[in-house]
């Protein structure tokens, strides 16, 4: 009995262990975990606020650090959300930010997520008209809301009200009101793109998020020093170049250079520089590597 | 009054003896030390994170008094006979409600204070390692405001738990009726708001309706003294606002006590 014993407690113990460690167990939790905060978008927002009691800011901060997780994990493995889990995702930063109005993280992390990656403005600038009403003397909202309207909606009239109310509030950046009054008067959508994710990058201390913002900057800087060179070109030779390789047979610039996303750079008709990476990297592998680590920055 | 006194000064020894203050303590350590580190994964708000988790869980903490505590002293006392001992002596019922209740309330007091000094540490320790530029809205004065204001809508939770354990015969009984107190008192704003909403998809019965209307003049407002959300995005509450939470919070204690000794007087509790 004795010598049976021995044996018995470690064969135990090595299936506990097993047991312990399977994962499983993470699977199930993970699949679990984003259903429950998926359906979180489906309830009323009264509803949802009696429902966590007094704990509203607690509660709101642990949905957020849910959403981060959950996008977090589906861009590590390399997958895009589908259209579904996009709108699943704005109805729930719609949530949070019913549990805590002047919360402002999750709009941050909607005008990050939901315009660059899930082409949803609309749903972008409504929640940041939410955030503005919520912390009236905050520039951020507005800065956002004209940011998009110029560079995603490409409406520079729609968009220099907003950046011209951000430049009056307190705290406001000092550029922010020349920036209003250039966006009225030209319609460069890459000069804007390239100031917003410098004012980003200013923000952001998580090297991973930095050096993956640093890219897109160095892309759109690239894009507008050739549409500089296009303008130069027009000027000098009174017509627009056929590809943007006659801009280095007719000497305005030396080369062309290479896009950091491994596309390459295209002139379209009405004289604008476009890139055929879409500011998006063809190495999938490449691509999973590059992307921010937790898409937290600070 | 002195037997008042007498009371709440053995019911202070009696629930520090419960070891309340060891175990909260423990519990609000961890919470607090993983939301320090938490806070980090978030990208502006860390104040408003490490701030909201200090009062929650100075809040959290505050409950286990009126919940655990006070029922287990109060119908405790009643359904174990130990009131016998205290009734042998030369003190009025309504010494022993009033001295009960100050006992409870001298103890929550030590809790929140407690907790809420475990909450500035772990602000500064949050302000060390993210730097003062993230806690520029962080305000003392307000913070020692939610505190107070934390501990007042407790001592109302607290005179609940001492009516509902002198009205009923069990300790299960008081502790569901507070619980639903507590429930009720907490979200009645939102069910209010949701009731007056009337979304197409989510028509209520007029009967519902007006149940709910009425019952907000019925059980204290408790959610009206949670002033965490304001302070933790730096947003001071005013005197006018102090004093009308000051002053709602005694007239609901006051009532609800005088209540409570109406009933203990008219019990029959041998």
């Amino acid at each position: 009995m004795k010598r049976c014993l021995l044996p018995c407690i470690i064969g135990l113990f090595a299936l506990i262990l097993s047991v312990l460690t399977t994962e499983s167990v993470h699977y199930i939790r993970e699949r679990h975990s984003h259903e429950v905060l998926t359906r979180i978008s489906d309830l009323p927002a009264s509803l949802l606020k009696a429902s966590v009691l007094e704990f509203h800011g607690v509660s709101a901060d642990l949905l957020l650090l849910k959403t981060f997780t959950w996008v977090g994990m589906k861009i590590g493995v390399g997958a895009d959300l589908t259209r579904e889990e996009w709108k699943q995702l704005a109805g729930i930063i719609d949530r949070i930010t019913d549990l805590d109005r002047r919360f402002w993280d999750p709009y941050l992390f909607a005008e990050m997520m939901l315009t660059w990656q899930g082409g949803m403005v609309e749903e972008a600038n409504r929640l940041l008209i939410k955030a503005s009403e919520a912390n009236p003397d905050d520039y951020r909202p507005l800065y956002f809301l004209g940011f998009n309207e110029f560079y995603f909606r490409k409406d520079a009239a729609r968009a220099a009200p907003f950046l011209r109310q951000a430049a009056l509030k307190p705290g406001a950046p000092g550029f922010l009101k020349g920036l209003a009054a250039r966006f009225s008067l030209y319609g460069r959508q890459t000069l804007a793109g390239i100031i917003f994710l410098k004012g980003l990058i200013k923000q952001t201390t998580d090297e991973k998020t930095k050096k993956y913002l640093q890219k897109r900057l160095e892309t759109l800087e690239i894009i507008n020093m050739l549409e500089n060179a296009v303008t130069s070109y027009k000027e000098k030779f009174g017509h627009s170049p056929k590809t943007i390789h006659d801009l280095v047979t007719d000497e305005i610039i030396q080369y062309v250079p290479k896009d950091p996303y491994g596309g390459e750079f295209i002139l379209l008709k009405n004289g604008s520089v476009y890139t055929t990476s879409g500011l998006i990297n063809h190495d999938r592998s490449r691509n999973t590597k590059e992307r921010p680590g937790n898409l937290s920055s600070k | 009054m002195r037997n008042s006194i007498a009371i709440a000064i053995f019911t202070l020894r009696e629930g520090l003896k419960q070891r309340i203050i060891i175990g909260l303590s423990l519990a609000a350590l961890i919470m607090l030390t993983s939301g320090v580190m938490i806070s980090g994964f978030f990208m502006r708000d860390i104040s408003k994170i490490v701030v909201d988790l200090a009062l929650s869980v100075a809040s959290a903490g505050g409950l286990m008094v009126p919940f655990f505590v006070g029922i287990n002293m109060l119908a405790g006392d009643i359904e174990k006979r130990t009131i016998f001992t205290i009734m042998a002596q030369p003190v009025s019922r309504w010494h022993y409600v009033i001295g009960k209740y100050i006992g409870l309330s001298i103890l929550t007091l030590i809790v929140i204070l407690f907790l809420a000094s475990l909450g500035l540490a772990s602000i500064w320790v949050g302000k060390l390692m993210y730097g003062p530029v993230f806690f520029k809205k962080f305000s003392m004065k307000s913070y020692l405001v939610a505190v107070f204001f934390n501990y007042w809508g407790t001592n109302v939770l607290l005179s609940l738990v001492v009516m509902w354990s002198s009205i009923t015969t069990s300790s299960f009984l008081s502790f569901l009726l507070t619980l639903a107190s507590y429930l009720i008192g907490n979200t009645l704003d939102d069910i209010v708001s949701f009731v007056n909403t009337n979304a197409p998809n989510n028509p209520m019965e007029e009967t519902i309706q007006t149940a709910v209307i009425y019952l907000q003049y019925a059980v204290p407002n408790l959610s009206a003294f949670d002033l965490k959300l304001p302070v933790a995005h730096g947003i001071a509450t005013s005197v006018e606002e102090a004093a009308v939470l000051v002053s709602y919070g005694a007239a609901c204690i006051t009532f609800i006590l005088m209540i409570s000794i109406l009933t203990f007087n008219r019990r029959n509790i041998a």
